[in-house]
């Protein structure tokens, strides 16, 4: 039985394709703002399944990744208000994060930067992963975080301040490499 | 400054959730939100050539549009409250099913509109003072043809000075509406709207406005396949499929406007 209007099947088969093209790009978006990729699957969950909702009304591709996008900011900087790390669905099968990541694919470069962005308060770590990491212009930053472009570029500014006193000599090293 | 994020471009992942098992989630979540605090818009009304059973009990008296600028509100019938609509669908949507003409099957209506088997009073929508809307539906079946009946009751708007000059698609939202008359019923004044919609094929609703509140009779003499909700709680809209078995509607609607108006001002619906 279906209970929304793009549950016909042709909707349903585009909203998965949609995701198995999406999602490894969202979740890697997710897991560069909170460092944590269980955390980054739940974020993406959360956006995907707002994005089934949200779906009828959703027609241009470029809608889709700008609406994805905003929920998981929003999930992103809300997480701490809601529990939403507690209504995701769980079954056989998706216990896929326990395994392992094989210890030589570490590098310390990504430790080291990851460690700096997490000490960094979220919102300016927002602002950097959407300006530097999704490459978005001031404007569109300003548009998702529903703030002024002027904003977008003060928070930008004490971001990198932040991110410079974090990885100190570090941020030579990174980007040199 | 991008290149400070190069490492972090060509990082080891675990594997992605299965596609099947976030859809699953997906649609499980809009389930619950759509038991819960979907605005459903539940195209109903009546309005054909068939006699109703439960005729008004009152005579009735059909008072001409221009006749019927003002409206004060029946100050003998207060609205229900939430609480006492919860308690009460059962004995509501009864009353609807006992007003549906003999010839039809009817049962009471999920928000998905399919068949279940209690009656439930179903709160679609509160605003920010508290005031609410809530529906109780019935599913009227024909053999294979569907239509519905239902009440919706709210305490989110105050009666208008000229009912048929606002809020025309209360209850029938979705629906071209095509005429607006008073019918005075034993002294209540109720405003019958005809309309008609895609799917839905005529629809007709009846207006009472009480204290505190109104209700208000719909039916329709189809259900349309989808029908757009609205969620208040992040204002994001989708579809809830009302029809999920597209049955045809049924072939005329089982209610005249003066017999839809004699239920919303009978005594029935007012638990």
């Amino acid at each position: 039985m279906s209970f929304l209007g793009f549950g016909r099947r042709r909707a349903d088969a585009d909203y998965v394709a949609y995701y198995e093209a999406r999602a490894a790009a969202v979740r890697k978006t997710a897991y560069v703002l909170c460092g944590d990729w269980h955390l980054a699957e739940d974020l993406t969950q959360i956006a995907f399944t707002k994005l089934y909702r949200a779906w009828p009304r959703l027609e241009r591709h470029e809608a889709l990744d700008g609406y994805v996008r905003q929920t998981l900011l929003r999930a992103f900087l809300d997480d701490r208000r809601r529990p939403w790390h507690r209504e995701h669905a769980t079954g056989p099968g998706s216990g896929v994060f326990d395994v392992p990541v094989a210890a030589a694919a570490y590098s310390a470069d990504r430790e080291i930067l990851l460690a700096a962005l997490n000490r960094i308060p979220k919102r300016r770590r927002a602002v950097l992963v959407l300006r530097y990491w999704e490459d978005l212009s001031v404007e569109q930053v300003a548009d998702l975080l529903d703030c002024s472009a002027g904003t977008v570029r003060s928070q930008a500014s004490r971001g990198l301040a932040d991110l410079r006193a974090a990885l100190g000599d570090d941020l030579v090293e990174l980007m040199l490499r | 400054m991008k290149d400070v994020f190069e490492p972090l471009r060509e990082m080891p992942e675990p594997p992605l959730r299965p596609s099947a098992l976030v859809l699953r989630a997906a649609k499980r979540s809009a389930r619950r939100r759509a038991a819960t605090t979907a605005l459903v818009v539940l195209a109903l009304a009546g309005g054909g050539s068939l006699v109703a059973r439960e005729l008004p009990r009152h005579p009735v008296r059909e008072t001409p549009a221009a006749q019927s600028a003002t409206v004060t509100p029946t100050p003998a019938a207060q609205a229900p409250s939430l609480t006492v609509l919860a308690s009460r669908s059962g004995p509501i949507a009864g009353a609807l099913i006992r007003a549906v003409p003999p010839g039809y099957r009817a049962a009471p209506m999920s928000l998905e509109g399919l068949e279940i088997p209690a009656a439930a009073a179903y709160t679609v929508r509160t605003d920010a003072r508290g005031g609410f809307r809530a529906v109780v539906a019935v599913r009227v079946r024909d053999q294979n043809r569907v239509g519905v009946v239902g009440v919706l009751y709210g305490t989110d708007l105050a009666a208008p000075k000229d009912p048929c000059a606002t809020d025309l698609g209360l209850g029938i939202e979705g629906s071209t509406i095509s005429g607006c008359r008073m019918v005075t019923v034993g002294g209540v004044p109720v405003r019958v709207v005809t309309a008609a919609g895609p799917g839905t094929g005529a629809v007709l609703s009846a207006t009472r406005y009480l204290s505190g509140g109104y209700l208000v009779v719909t039916a329709s003499q189809g259900i349309r396949a989808y029908q757009v909700a609205a969620d208040g709680g992040d204002a994001n809209t989708w579809y809830v499929a009302t029809n999920p078995h597209n049955e045809p509607p049924l072939t005329g609607l089982p209610f005249t406007a003066e017999s839809l108006a004699g239920l919303a001002a009978g005594p029935t619906l007012i638990p």
